[in-house]
């Protein structure tokens, strides 16, 4: 167990690592910006291990990160927190109880342009993410039961389409990306969808809570991750950008007894503020 | 041209949010009969008792799946879902609508109350002190504390000027008639100030498949006393009838397997599973037992803790104005 233990603090120590060298680089050629968004966010979750009623509700969320791009490749390091208060969907008005859900995603996306010439055309880029998702419901009308949770940390394939185009005299840029899971460590409640008995009694030595989790190669019947994203910039004669982004990120998980479904979307505005030490050419 | 291409990225967000339903499907419908079996289910595959209580699930089931369908009304489909529920004897399961709970509480009600807290008030306890949640005085020479609820918190300060207070008397009364249970916290913060040593007082077992008897390995549970905190290593005797339930139950089974605690009074009322709950799809709430819990001899404490020495109250002693369990455990040290 310790050695599963360490491997998987080694693991996150690595993704960390990674995530941060291509934002230390001083490559001239490249451009980098600073990304914060704001927005609001739609979850719609059902989880029969704790309910058999669907959940939905909408939220707030904020993205911050990194954006970097030269003419070979594009960078991506994103943080997005989502917040949604849910309600449950019964017919009955005076059963809906309620619950609220805590969605962090962390990922750093790497991704090579295929044929980089092509300038007036849909660019495309393919690459890969490695990224965190945690997804916590505590629903507050259960009796002792801890909150549903859903981590995966892992690898993803990701593919980009980029459109560059004007509209009305402003120059914009509209980019749609997707990502499917290679390769990802799954935590997820148990049989009860409850918790390890020994966290109610304190017995910490027997708190097992890595026997909840599994390593699952790519996507199957049990679990499927879809990341997808589309994304539309005004770019400033200044470097900066305006973006306006919609995500959609659908989970399902038939590991642990129950299933799972969690479908996150969300619209958010932001800024990217340009930091290249070179004036920008994105034009 | 331009204008086109807008319009069609605008159409792929449209579309991408739209098909929420496509994606999100509930695997159980919200018919009356798919509540049923919804209940059903969950018992079978979920519930701790079963096989220990020798339920027979299925034909409880099939009596009263007979008489659901899909034209019942609400009312109707909880009173037959209560009626099923029933059958499991056990405190920690409910139904719970908006109208209604269900319950089965025989596990008091068929006893005697072994407790009266007018009584207690009035011949013994006159000018006692509260600590918090703690009630408490000396009677003679005897520490009594009495503890209506472990839902209500008992701080490490609480016990440390109870003890302080009683150190040296001949012996320490716990009350914990009538107290209906709460959070296991508080059962460790009191039972850790009974002991010197690390003692292994019970073990637990969780549900883990679908079959009646899929349980866990075995969870251990210590008492793992702090070095430096106060402690009464005196003899303790425990006072509990049958309302004493869950955590309660709890506290006096893994309180047995210290060498200086007894109990007087009634078996306690049981509940030796941790309650876990689940909603339906049409919002109401089933709460059940997930776990199965012994005390460090094995004892499967579900149904109660039976104690030292079997008392009830009497009726003469209490139109006299006397608490027989209580005068026993005074006359005890």
């Amino acid at each position: 167990m310790k050695k599963r233990h360490d491997l998987f603090n080694m693991y996150v120590f690595c993704i960390t690592v990674i995530c941060f060298i291509p934002f230390l680089s001083t490559a001239q050629s490249s451009q980098r910006w600073f990304r914060r968004e704001i927005g609001v966010a739609q979850s719609s979750v059902y989880d029969d291990g704790h309910s058999f009623a669907k959940y939905k509700g909408t939220g707030l969320q904020v993205q911050v990160g990194f954006d970097r791009e030269n003419s070979n490749r594009l960078a991506q390091f994103n943080n997005a927190l989502v917040w949604t208060p849910l309600k449950a969907k019964v017919e009955d008005s005076k059963n809906v109880t309620s619950a609220t859900q805590i969605n962090y995603r962390m990922s750093y996306k790497y991704l090579r342009k295929i044929f980089p010439t092509q300038s007036d055309k849909i660019k495309l880029a393919v690459g890969a993410a490695m990224f965190a998702d945690a997804n916590a419901r505590i629903y507050n009308s259960l009796a002792n039961n801890v909150f549903g949770w859903d981590i995966n940390v892992g690898l993803n394939m990701m593919a980009q389409a980029t459109h560059n185009f004007n509209l009305r005299r402003h120059s914009l840029s509209a980019s749609y990306q997707v990502g499917l899971p290679v390769f990802t460590y799954n935590h997820t409640p148990n049989y009860l969808g409850n918790f390890p008995i020994a966290t109610a009694f304190k017995n910490d030595d027997a708190a097992d809570w890595f026997s909840l989790g599994r390593f699952v190669p790519g996507f199957n019947d049990k679990y499927f991750y879809l990341h997808q994203q589309v994304s539309i910039d005004k770019n400033l004669a200044n470097g900066d950008k305006i973006r306006v982004t919609y995500s959609w990120d659908y989970s399902n998980n038939g590991y642990a007894s129950h299933r799972y479904q969690n479908l996150v979307t969300g619209i958010s505005i932001g800024m990217l503020s340009s930091f290249s030490k070179k004036a920008s050419t994105n034009k | 041209m331009k204008t086109i291409q807008f319009i069609i990225i605008l159409l792929v967000v449209i579309a991408l949010s739209s098909c929420e339903k496509e994606f999100v499907t509930p695997t159980q419908n919200n018919t009356p009969t798919a509540i049923f079996e919804q209940t059903w289910n969950t018992i079978d595959q979920k519930y701790s008792f079963l096989e220990y209580k020798k339920i027979n699930w299925d034909s409880i089931g099939s009596v009263y799946r007979e008489q659901v369908s899909n034209t019942i009304s609400d009312d109707s489909l909880f009173n037959v879902l209560g009626k099923m529920l029933f059958y499991l004897k056990d405190g920690h399961v409910n139904l719970r609508s908006n109208f209604n709970v269900s319950r089965n509480w025989e596990w008091f009600l068929g006893f005697p109350q072994n407790f009266d807290l007018g009584l207690l008030q009035r011949q013994y306890l006159a000018d006692y002190k509260t600590t918090n949640n703690l009630i408490h005085k000396r009677i003679k020479d005897v520490g009594y504390v009495y503890y209506k609820s472990f839902a209500q918190p008992v701080s490490e300060n609480d016990l440390d000027y109870i003890l302080d207070t009683y150190k040296n008397t001949k012996g320490l009364i716990l009350d914990v008639r009538n107290n209906g249970g709460g959070d296991p916290v508080n059962v460790f913060a009191i039972l850790n100030r009974l002991t010197a040593t690390p003692t292994l007082v019970g073990r637990t077992y969780e549900k883990v498949g679908k079959l009646h008897n899929d349980f866990s390995e075995s969870s251990e549970i210590w008492l793992t006393p702090n070095e430096t905190s106060k402690k009464y290593l005196g003899k303790i005797i425990l006072l509990t009838n049958r309302n004493c339930y869950s955590a309660t139950s709890h506290f006096v089974a893994w309180a047995r397997a210290l060498p200086n605690v007894s109990v007087i009074g009634d078996s306690t009322g049981g509940g030796g599973g941790l309650p876990t709950s689940i909603q339906l799809s049409n919002g109401w709430i089933l709460r059940y037992s997930s776990t199965i819990g012994v005390d460090a001899k094995g004892f499967n404490f579900e149904n109660g803790t039976p104690p030292d020495l079997k008392m009830d109250m009497d009726k003469i002693d209490f139109d006299n104005g006397k608490d027989s369990i209580l005068e026993r455990a005074l006359v005890s040290f």
